[in-house]
């Protein structure tokens, strides 16, 4: 995997088997019903060219901040934010 | 790697936001036919269900469940320059619960 | 997914706690499967709770369509009405309204309901067969429940078995796709008729006179019942009462709910209002949520007022014990002091450790089990060296709590197991949790809690026993009268720990007068809002199994706060006797600013450790200017010559006692009449009375500024006005509603932040609206000046913008200021404006067609109604004014008046508080909410130092506005006169609509001026039927007879009581100058679920709003008078945004707490009809069952089958011969209720994977964190 990957991307490559926080462009994300600024944070098990996957990954919820989602998650590249090396367990505010 | 992308893309300069984009469409052409679990954030939020196709960059996706249960059964076509978070389960290790009513354990 | 039930109405003796408080005419919902059960185990503990018995709670998942079998075994007809759920009106509304069928049903009867559930949350219902007010009525008994609607695909379970249940308030609440959570159903019920456990109304060991009940979920836990048993030496012998009454050591836990969850659990309490009457303050120790849950940018909150029959989903941030993992109990309570007494808490205890049911309470009580969420981490099991909450406190049962460890100055040594629980990093006032870090800055404040006399103003008004929080080194100059008193408003930032120390200096004991009762109130502490504390130690209370967190006179405690984030004031109060002594001033802020801020005076630059005002230097933000308002009510004053104000009939007496204040301080306006004319017209005139002494805020044009607004005391609702300036709903959501007021509760917290707008030196009123509020001085002003004077100083990033002025400042003259002139006002060129010429005219307003009247009505008439109206063609309707956003508008506004009153000096009925001559004005102005103007002339106004801005008889002015954004509606009224003038109509409503659009006559479809029912065309909007409502209290009428009409009047109650409701109350109550009180309808009891109907009443008089299947309808609702009770406001078969202009907002079939000042848009979702566009007949009405409903406040919103003359069609466009036309929209015809879905297609259908979660959960690779 690794070799395929551009130099643009290689920025990725650095945390990869890492554990991350992750935050999307938009401003609230929703499932079922559930709102959510999108910050996650997770392992990054797998870098592309065109995206990255945690797993496992975990959805900030603010109400549940250390809900695991079920399936691993990937992340089109574009879309990302902000990232930064991340201790899955710390607590941060999110409201 | 990078010549492949020159190649699909036409362009002799790397165009690397073009590339990233490319590159997650091929994601789901390569996974045509299995199930996807794609969240975005305009309506209707949450997509459930089976890739059909790609073309271009749209996504052919036949809506399992959504947020709104009347969309279920859709085939939507979704740009996948929107989608923001995606799950594509490519073996039955890691499956996407089906959350229909009845379905649930 | 179809999901059946079957509900029984029955009625049940309802036990309420284990002292055998009861109501032995309780009703409730219950599943048909548990009717047998739950009958039996009542007929078996006649005088305990059983736990069957509580509001029904059943649950379904969005999308599922909902079949009720609902069988009726109470003696009258009963039905369920439920609340934003889709379902067919003629069929399912549960209600017999209008010319619909009757689907309420008689005594051992069945019928079927339908509803389709599609968004997540609380569907309520109840009944409609007996809405009455009194006893006789089912609501009052508890004939209410909820459908929760859970996220799709989720299913439930019992949180101590595990296994999944069919009903039942609690539930553990799983999905596949998203996290566990634990929720609680919370169901506040006031009035309901309490007995003793002999049959007798319960009376209270401490005045010995009789008490109301508060209760949650059917139960209630009242100081006195607790009470008695210290008396008589059963348990705490040395204890007083209220610091003890929340004391689980003591008494054992309480009967009311007490919510289970362990450290960091996600929960969501589904907030019901099922009650009848009062507007009540939820408030969840530690815990704090997004108004809106759906909704990432909105406020956050830890106090929610709500009115009855309205509900809100409570999902705490960070779960259970919040951001710190706070382990112990949280109390939840209605913040109302005396609904607090009188059984309205409950508690959510946060375990730390596994509770497998094999654990007891230190009380020898058994822990009963509780399944830890699946997708939680495993809490550890308890050890002897670890125990877990509550077992490692040295408390001893029948003994109040012990003092906590570390914090008390002098006091005891820690335990070995208190110590094994410590935090690592535990310091004093945060012991077993600590959320600060080494490298937290820390900020120190040493606060003494003392009693000094407090004057409220200058006539004397003064609280011998004032009690406040001062910083210790303020003491001396406050207690020596060189610093005013006022409340203790400190400041940090956020990031940052507050460390205290707190004295104790309060005297042993306080009252012994006409309001009180010598009682001890021998210990304090400072209980704290939103900002993350210990809430074992720090809670400044004594809560469940925690410590006592507060101290005795002459001691002193440690507490440590920290502050996560920037946040609003955030308020901080005494909770060991609160009930006692809050109302004599124990309330404070700490107002948490953003990073790096600094705080100084206005006045001196000095830097200030404590002031309600400052200016706020920020490096990065722009500096504002900050006010701190602190509302007040049940201030137990006297007046200059030592005789108490309001007296309650009894001391100690819950009744409304006391008068009111900001910030300690009021300004009654019965002191601003000036002889010998003595015109309401200038009592807010500092040319005739020098300002008030009410707080003061001054600014300079264009200055930033957040209002800090919070109600320190102690009963009431007070709403929050101010002339001109505006602000954003929800402060961090620039999508919430445009507002001019806001409506609080005691212990809500909002900031109101805008920029001064307006050009030269103005003076703003603002004043908390109802005419209880503002008659006792509860007002003051903002003052602003475009040039720097010599004693406020600008903000230090402002100093260049302000040049020095050279005029003299205005001073008081004692004479009436001059007619305020606007200077020709130049509109730019193409500018459309429009012009609205306005009568103010008096006149019989008819209430109802039997002839109830107002004979002395005020009303606001377009000129060309005036003569249609006087001789009595026309009976009149508010005014309705529209602008569409872009256009400027002149009043012109000429005085009619004859100056009749139904009194020349003395008011009467509806009374005030501290009644005092107060003449009716013959002056009359109008005054506008939200649209921008020229305060210097069109405020409508005469405040402070403004000109006069009202007119006298046969006098004429022109008020200018510009209409620069689409508000949605807002209100008018008068300002000469608030007390004569404003109950009596004087009031009209403005509508911002969209820039292009038309008014247009909803049956002609010719242009209009105004009117509560009309088209609102736009070429480029849809085309939409606008639907008005003024719904206000405290009117005074007449029978036809003239005979006067006192409400609240009780239908079929047999002990009429003569004395007069409470303040709030007194007054009949309208919409639209109408009402359709039950009175006028029936005289029988057995007919009372027919009386919404047409049928056999015919048309109420209220607005009768008439619309064809599916036409968009926008409803309008404003609450211009008079009262400090807040009214709900329902609307059947239709639901909308709770921000207009939000998406995320929440989606609801009610508007809550309506006062004085509110205003609410409603786009109903889906058009006139609901989801379905179904023809019939929707009630719309108030919420409050005790007594809006039932003195008139309900109508009809009608929808059309069929085409009539009476109501054109809306016009859509079209294409004809390829040329774009309008033609008439099509009623859409809509028959299957149950709209099923398409099938799923096949291919997908077989691919889908049916492992059952559980199987492949431990494949998962990494641990759980």
């Amino acid at each position: 995997m690794e070799e395929n990957i551009l130099p643009e991307n290689r920025l990725f490559l650095d945390v990869l088997n890492k554990s991350v926080l992750l935050v999307t462009e938009s401003k609230q994300l929703n499932l079922l019903g559930q709102t959510f600024r999108p910050i996650f944070t997770g392992v990054v098990t797998e870098v592309q060219n065109g995206f990255i996957t945690l797993d496992p990954v975990i959805i900030k919820m603010h109400n549940a901040p250390f809900y695991r989602f079920p399936t691993p998650l990937s992340f089109p590249i574009e879309h990302i934010a902000v990232f930064t090396e991340f201790d899955m367990n710390r607590q941060i505010p999110l409201i | 790697m990078r010549d492949d992308f020159l190649n699909q893309s036409g362009k002799q300069v790397v165009d690397i936001n073009a590339i990233r984009e490319l590159d997650v469409t091929m994601e789901f052409r390569e996974n045509v036919g299995n199930r996807a679990l794609i969240i975005i954030f305009p309506f209707p939020f949450l997509i459930i269900g089976r890739i059909e196709k790609v073309e271009s960059d749209y996504l052919f996706i036949c809506a399992e469940v959504t947020n709104v249960t009347e969309l279920d059964g859709e085939e939507f076509r979704v740009h996948i320059d929107d989608i923001e978070v995606f799950y594509i389960e490519k073996d039955h290790h890691r499956p996407i619960p089906d959350i229909r009513n009845g379905h649930h354990a | 997914m179809l999901r059946k039930f079957h509900v029984v109405a029955i009625p049940i003796r309802i036990v309420v706690n284990r002292f055998g408080d009861h109501d032995p005419d309780g009703m409730m919902y219950v599943l048909k499967e548990n009717e047998d059960v739950v009958k039996e185990k009542v007929k078996l503990n006649p005088f305990s709770t059983v736990d069957l018995v509580e509001p029904l709670v059943i649950r379904a998942n969005v999308g599922d369509e909902i079949e009720v079998l609902f069988e009726n075994q109470l003696p009258f007809n009963t039905g369920m009405h439920i609340q934003n759920a889709e379902y067919d009106v003629f069929t399912s509304d549960g209600a017999f309204v209008g010319l619909n069928p009757d689907t309420t049903i008689p005594k051992g009867k069945a019928i079927i309901y339908k509803w389709k559930v599609d968004h997540e949350g609380i569907h309520f219902f109840s009944d409609l067969g007996n809405p009455l007010s009194s006893e006789k009525g089912s609501n009052v008994h508890g004939l209410f429940g909820a459908l929760f609607v859970e996220p799709r695909g989720s299913w439930w379970t019992d949180p101590i078995t595990g296994k999944p249940i069919n009903s039942g308030n609690f539930a553990d609440v799983h999905n596949p796709l998203l996290p566990s959570f634990r929720e609680f159903g919370w169901f506040f019920h006031d009035e309901m008729e309490v007995d003793d456990l002999t049959g007798q109304k319960p009376i209270s060991p401490h005045t010995l006179q009789p008490e109301a009940t508060h209760l949650i979920n059917y139960r209630s836990e009242p100081m006195r019942n607790r009470l008695r048993l210290m008396h008589e030496g059963v348990v705490c012998p040395d204890c007083e009462g209220e610091e003890v009454h929340h004391d689980s050591w003591v008494f054992g836990d309480p009967d009311t709910p007490i919510l289970r969850a362990y450290i960091g659990d996600p929960i969501k309490i589904r907030l019901v209002h099922g009650g009848t009457k009062e507007t009540h303050s939820f408030h969840y120790h530690v815990h704090q949520w997004l108004f809106e849950p759906t909704d990432s940018d909105s406020e956050i909150l830890d106090v929610q007022a709500i009115s009855p029959q309205t509900q809100y989903t409570i999902s705490p941030a960070y779960g259970a014990g919040s951001l710190h993992g706070a382990i112990g109990d949280a109390i939840i309570h209605c913040h109302l002091y005396p609904h607090f007494g009188e059984g309205m808490w409950g508690l959510q205890r946060n375990f730390d450790t596994l509770q497998d049911g094999s654990m007891c309470y230190p009380n020898g009580v058994q822990i009963k089990a509780l399944q830890p969420l699946p997708d939680r981490p495993l809490p550890p099991r308890p050890t002897p060296e670890k125990p877990g909450f509550p077992n490692f406190i040295p408390g001893i049962p029948g003994f109040k709590a012990p003092r906590p460890p570390l914090g008390i100055e002098n006091g005891r040594e820690p335990t070995e197991i208190e110590q094994n629980a410590f935090a690592k990093n535990a310091v004093p006032g945060a012991v077993f949790v600590n959320p600060a870090k080494e490298d937290t800055p820390v900020r120190f404040f040493d606060v003494s809690l003392i009693q000094m006399p407090i004057i409220y103003n200058k006539e004397g008004w003064h609280d011998p026993e004032g009690r406040l929080y001062v910083l210790a080194e303020d003491e001396e100059a406050i207690l020596s009268g060189r610093k005013k008193p006022e409340p203790l408003v400190i400041r940090a930032n956020a990031g940052e720990a507050i460390r205290f120390r707190f004295t104790n200096k309060l005297p042993e004991t306080i009252g012994g007068n006409a309001f009180q009762l010598v009682n001890r109130t021998y210990e304090a502490g400072m209980h704290v809002h939103f900002v993350k504390f210990d809430v074992l130690v720090a809670d400044g209370a004594n809560v469940g199994w925690n410590y006592d967190s507060s101290v005795l006179p002459g001691e002193t405690i440690e507490y440590q706060w920290f502050a996560d984030v920037e946040l609003k004031s955030t308020f901080f109060h005494d909770h060991l006797f609160a009930n006692e002594h809050q109302l004599h001033g124990v309330f404070a802020s700490i107002n948490i600013e953003a990073r790096g801020s600094q705080y100084f005076d206005p006045y001196t630059g000095e830097e200030v450790r404590a002031g309600t005002q400052a200016m706020i230097v920020n490096p990065i933000i722009p500096d504002f200017r900050e006010i701190n308002l602190l509302v007040h009510d049940f201030a137990l004053l006297f007046d200059k010559d030592g005789n108490p104000l309001n007296p309650p009939p009894f001391p100690g007496s819950p009744d409304d006692p006391g008068v009111m204040g900001i910030n300690y301080r009021s300004e009654p306006l019965q002191f601003r009449l000036k002889e010998p004319e003595c015109d309401p017209a200038y009592v807010f005139s500092s040319w005739v009375h020098g300002d008030p002494v009410t707080p003061m805020l001054e600014t300079y044009n264009g200055d930033p500024v957040r209002v800090r607004l919070i109600q320190g005391s102690h009963e009431e609702s007070h709403s929050f006005n101010l002339h001109r300036q505006r602000w954003n709903r929800e402060r961090g959501d620039l999508d919430s509603e445009l507002d001019q007021q806001k409506h609080l509760v005691i212990a809500e917290s909002f900031t109101q932040e805008f920029a001064i707008e307006g050009k030269g030196d103005f003076d703003m009123l603002y004043h908390f609206g109802s005419i209880d509020d503002i008659w006792l001085g509860n007002w003051g002003i903002f003052r602003t000046f475009e040039k720097r004077v010599d004693h406020l100083l600008p903000l230090p990033d402002r100093l260049d913008d302000i040049c020095w002025r050279d005029e003299p400042l205005p001073k008081k003259t004692g004479k009436k200021p001059p007619m305020a002139i606007a200077d020709k006002i130049s509109y730019p060129k193409g500018a459309k404006v429009r012009k609205y010429d306005v009568a103010a005219i008096n006149t019989k307003i008819i209430y109802h067609e039997d002839g109830d009247h107002d004979p002395h009505g005020i009303v606001f008439a377009l000129k060309e109604d005036v003569e249609d109206i006087l001789c009595g063609k026309k009976n009149p309707e508010p005014l309705i004014i529209r602008a569409n956003v872009g256009e400027y508008v002149e009043v012109t506004l000429t005085n009619c008046l004859t100056g009749e009153n139904h009194h020349d000096g003395l008011h009467g009925y509806p009374e005030v508080p501290v009644e005092a001559f107060f003449p009716p004005s013959n002056r009359i102005s109008m005054h506008a909410q939200l649209v921008e103007y020229d305060v210097r002339h069109s405020d409508g106004a005469t405040v402070g130092f403004n000109f006069d801005q009202t007119i006298g008889p046969g006098e004429s002015i022109t008020y200018h506005w510009y209409i620069d954004q689409r508000f949605g509606t807002a209100n008018l009224w008068d300002m000469a006169d608030v007390r004569n003038h404003r109950h009596h109509g004087a009031f009209g409503m403005i509508i911002a609509e969209a820039i292009g659009s038309k008014y247009l006559d909803a049956k002609t479809r010719e242009k209009v001026q105004t009117g509560s029912q009309v088209i609102i065309s736009n070429p480029i909007l849809p085309e939409f039927r606008e639907f008005c409502l003024l719904m206000h209290d405290g009117v005074r009428l007449v029978d036809k007879n003239g005979n006067l009409i006192i409400d609240p009047q009780v239908l079929f109650e047999d002990d009429e009581e003569d004395e007069l409701a409470d303040f709030e109350d007194q007054g009949s109550r309208g919409f639209n100058y109408r009402y359709e009180p039950f009175r006028n309808r029936i005289n029988r009891f057995k007919e009372v679920h027919k009386v919404f109907s047409t049928k056999v009443f015919g048309d109420p008089s209220t607005p009768l709003f008439l619309a064809y299947p599916g036409d968009p309808i926008t409803m309008r609702i404003t609450f211009p008078a008079d009262r400090a009770r807040a009214h709900s406001f329902v609307i059947h078969g239709h639901k909308f945004f709770r921000s207009k202009d939000d998406i995320n907002s929440s989606i609801d079939s009610e508007v809550d707490h309506l006062t004085v000042g509110a205003n609410a848009n409603m786009q109903l979702f889906y058009g006139a009809g609901g989801f379905f566009n179904r023809p019939g007949d929707y009630m719309y009405r108030s919420g409050n069952i005790r007594w809006d409903i039932e003195l008139g406040l309900w109508g009809i919103l009608r929808v059309l089958k069929n085409k009539r003359q009476k109501l054109a069609p809306l016009k859509m466009h079209a294409v004809k011969n390829g040329r774009h036309i309008l033609k008439d929209a099509i009623p859409k015809q809509r028959r299957e209720l149950l709209n099923r879905r398409r099938t799923i297609k096949a291919i997908v259908k077989g691919k889908i994977l049916n492992e059952p979660i559980e199987q492949i959960e431990g494949e998962f690779p990494c641990e759980d964190v």
